[in-house]
């Protein structure tokens, strides 16, 4: 290539960097004269909880309130008695005061509140003669289905595959489930939603549960044997699609042609249409239309909530669940969604990135100090890493995609590889130097010699790479990462740092300064 | 010098095999009398939550001012981290986190009866604040699935195979062996230390399990390459001594390693733990590709050799070589 074009070349490579390490991680600023902010792509990541943050929520049983609601309850009674006139007003303020005190007491061992109403059959109060509430104790019944029911939600949240979520009991009677801030504060909603429900599965028609139901001992596995997740229109809408038993096939034939096709439901104006609907207990989940029937009695349910894949995965977890571990006898109650800062420190992700901008900076420098000009190629090709990755990191969305320090690590170990194998390839194009050929001999040679060495060492790194995807929640993330960046390390050493060497090469006044050789024989002519 | 210590060690294949096997015996009764150090957010805690109206907490000065009620009625306690939480409604709050056995009523107590605290006027000090506090003992139900861990050590395993098979097509059987076998060596080894050490588990510490072995097959492979590459050795002593990828190897340390001793020092105490256990494991592949793949070829490698001289020496040389001495 000749000098004029290599220089040109040159400093377009150089301005497309420039810009695209700008668009990937120059901070964010307000655009002069606008009220639109500029985000860099490291600023759409996903987070993981200890970057992020996340969302937490409290499910409590019906019957079941926090020391906080019982006390400003009673702070709010008590005023209201204060407050009220002398006489009947007063007395009427005091009797419901005296209700509310009763209504509810504590178990050892808890700070929760509990209903004393023999309906809910949560607690056994002890009373004195005046009926005030000396002690209480948990009946087994409750005991027994609240364990049962933490069970069943926390296998929920274990077949989403979150990588990180937590669920905890507490106080012996409540839950507190935690999810990484990668959810949406809507889709995070809906599963913390979705997983809190603890009703029976049933099929019912025009609110009338179907007659192959109706039995004590039929179940529901009884009609369906397989669900799975399957899209439509390019991945734009998701649905499930349910596989019937032999007994089911055959509840679907005798009751398609009485259904309503989904049309008709779209034009109903607010009257009936009759569909065979999914309950959760008394809580319509999904309707089934006659279109829905597919020929072979499969049937393609858009649940509710919605048809993103993400909900219909939601779903089907909590479709499985219904199907394997049946009712509970109890209803919970969700607190508020709260979202929280990353824990540890607010500043994290901050520290974080100083911190990979340091170790960056060093890749840059540190390849110039040892290797020459070679290693301003190195310091692009750790550039072009660097754009690379965390492009296809913002902007790669398939699924759960969070950025959590595993990606860090294997951000910097693809960046150590890069830098490595350009190391590799200096020295035996040194080693082909100094066994007394020309410098564009040298570089030939070296990179001949070495290419089945980075060839190996990237296949090596994709397998581990691809054998990752096996792996459940973070894992599997972590494995799409690792793929990423594999794939981008090999392309740059293999392809893209070559073509950059051969361009700078070519520009190059002194080809020995520029891997900072030095024959024995011009040492003598000095 | 690394070539006279390579030399030294290359003959004491017993020795760093006895090293390796007291590592992990260690840990494993380690593990078995104090089991896995979990990380904090994956323990049983104790919680205290100071709840508060959406404006008090929004306004930095008032809600520093409740920060720092509480900082005082905790400082004999440990703190391990805050919830701080936000929603868009009423009430915001702060929840600070406990181990599980710590006593916190005295300073919920406290906390309860400063925030009732009036003015002289009689009027709330937090006035606004609606400020309520209380305590909960949570237990966690939810560890690392045993489900990921198992699917992560299957992963490692496959790949094991894996790279075994592709070495053994690129490089023989013998380079595959020590190949696979340097890459178990480093998983087994990194898991044993991150254990011996004490490092809470999380799903962090998966992925250094998994980016060791990585390097340890590319240090490997580097190795082999050299070893298949070099026509020049007198011995098979000096060709495997001479084969490492000591340069290469010790700069990928040098380069990763301070850059996650970077990470560590500036970014907070999750990421601690996490660079800690990848620098773990960055060390130990080193260390197993410069010192324990080198032991494990000698043998191997001396073997073949002698294989190879009896080959030779019965005169039989292969049909396809035979048959071009008859046409010659």
């Amino acid at each position: 290539m000749g000098k004029k074009k290599s220089v040109v070349l040159m400093t377009l490579l150089t301005i497309v960097i420039a810009v695209l390490c700008f668009i990937t991680a120059f901070p964010s600023f307000v655009i002069p004269g606008t009220a639109k902010k500029w985000n860099p792509a490291v600023k759409q990541y996903d987070l993981s909880t200890d970057l992020g943050g996340g969302y937490y929520v409290y499910y409590y049983p019906e019957g079941v309130i926090p020391a906080s609601e019982h006390e400003s309850d009673l702070a709010a009674l008590t005023e209201a008695v204060a407050s009220a006139e002398a006489g009947e007003e007063q007395e009427e303020a005091q009797n419901e005061l005296d209700e509310y005190t009763n209504a509810y007491a504590q178990v050892a061992g808890s700070n929760l509140w509990f209903s004393t109403d023999d309906a809910l059959n949560i607690v056994v109060a002890e009373r004195d003669e005046e009926g005030n509430i000396v002690s209480a104790t948990i009946t087994p019944n409750f005991q027994t289905v609240f364990d049962n029911a933490v069970q069943a939600i926390t296998s929920r949240y274990q077949a989403k595959a979150y990588s990180d979520y937590r669920v905890a009991v507490v106080d012996g009677y409540a839950i507190r489930v935690e999810l990484p801030r990668s959810e949406n504060t809507e889709k995070a909603s809906a599963v913390l939603t979705s997983f809190a429900k603890t009703g029976a599965f049933s099929l019912q028609k025009n609110g009338e549960v179907i007659d192959e139901l109706k039995d004590s001992d039929a179940s529901a596995s009884d009609l369906i044997k397989k669900m799975s997740v399957k899209t439509m229109n390019m991945g734009r809408v998701a649905y499930l699609e349910i596989q019937f038993t032999k007994a089911g096939k055959e509840m679907l034939d005798g009751i398609k042609d009485s259904l309503a096709l989904s049309t008709d439901a779209q034009n109903s104006n607010g009257s009936t249409v009759v569909t065979l609907d999914i309950m959760n207990g008394e809580e319509k989940i999904a309707s089934i239309y006659k279109d829905n029937i597919m020929h072979n009695n499969t049937v393609r349910i858009l649940p509710v909530d919605g048809i993103n894949k993400d909900y219909v995965q939601t779903f089907e977890i909590l479709m499985e669940s219904m199907l394997a571990d049946g009712e509970f006898d109890i209803t919970f109650e969700l607190g508020a969604v709260r979202t929280f800062a990353p824990l540890y420190s607010e500043n994290v992700l901050t520290l974080l990135y100083i911190a990979l901008g340091v170790a960056i900076l060093a890749m840059l420098v540190l390849p110039i100090v040892k290797m020459g000009r070679f290693g301003g190629v190195s310091a692009y090709a750790t550039l072009s890493y660097l754009i690379v990755t965390a492009l296809c990191f913002a902007f790669i969305t398939g699924g759960v995609f969070e950025v959590s320090l595993g990606t860090v690590l294997i951000f910097l170990a693809g960046l150590a590889l890069v830098n490595v194998m350009q190391y590799h390839i200096y020295r035996a194009i040194k080693a082909e130097f100094n066994a007394g050929k020309t410098v564009e001999s040298s570089v030939k040679g070296g990179y001949k010699k070495t290419l089945w060495t980075v060839v190996d060492v990237y296949v090596l790194a994709a397998l581990v790479a691809f054998e990752l995807l096996i792996g459940a929640a973070g894992v599997y993330t972590f494995a799409l990462q690792a793929i990423i960046c594999v794939v981008t390390a090999a392309f740059i050493n293999l392809l893209w740092a070559r073509f950059i060497n051969f361009t700078y090469l070519s520009a190059s006044k002194n080809k020995y300064k520029y891997f900072r050789f030095v024959r024995e024989d011009d040492e003598d002519d000095e | 010098m690394m070539n006279k210590l390579l030399t030294k060690t290359t003959k004491k294949l017993t020795l760093l095999c006895l090293v390796m096997v007291v590592i992990v015996a260690l840990a494993t009764v380690f593990t078995a009398i104090f089991g896995v150090n979990t990380a904090t957010r994956m323990n049983d805690q104790t919680t205290v939550t100071v709840k508060m109206s959406a404006f008090y907490y929004r306004d930095e000065t008032k809600r520093e001012a409740v920060e720092k009620v509480c900082e005082n009625a905790f400082k004999d306690l440990d703190v391990k981290y805050v919830y701080e939480s936000q929603m868009s409604g009423d009430d915001c709050e702060l929840m600070y986190v406990f181990d599980k056995d710590a006593n916190v009523e005295t300073a919920k107590e406290a906390l309860k009866t400063a925030f009732a605290a009036k003015n002289q006027d009689g009027t709330l000090v937090y006035d606004g604040a609606f400020i309520t506090v209380e305590s909960a003992k949570e237990t966690v139900q939810t560890v690392i699935a045993p489900a990921t861990i198992v699917r992560t050590a299957v992963a490692v395993v496959a790949f094991a195979v894996l790279a075994f098979v592709y070495t053994w097509i690129r490089r023989g059987l013998w380079n595959a062996i020590t190949t696979a076998a340097g890459i178990a060596a480093t998983a087994i080894m990194t898991v044993a230390l991150i254990l011996l050490v004490r490092i809470p588990v999380t799903a962090t510490v998966l992925y250094a399990c998994v980016v060791a072995p990585l390097f340890a097959a590319v240090f490997a492979i580097l190795g082999v390459n050299n070893l298949v590459a070099d026509e020049s050795a007198d011995s098979v002593e000096e060709k495997i001594v001479n084969a490492v990828a000591v340069k290469e190897t010790l700069a990928t340390v040098a380069v990763l390693g301070g850059a996650l001793v970077l990470v560590g020092a500036i970014a907070t105490w999750a990421v601690r733990w996490f660079a800690l256990c990848s620098l773990i494991g960055l060390l130990v592949s080193a260390a197993v590709v410069l010192f324990v793949v080198p032991a494990l070829q000698l043998p191997l490698l001396d073997k073949q050799a002698k294989l190879a001289a009896e080959r030779n020496k019965s005169g039989y040389v292969g049909a396809k070589k035979a048959n071009e001495e008859i046409a010659d």
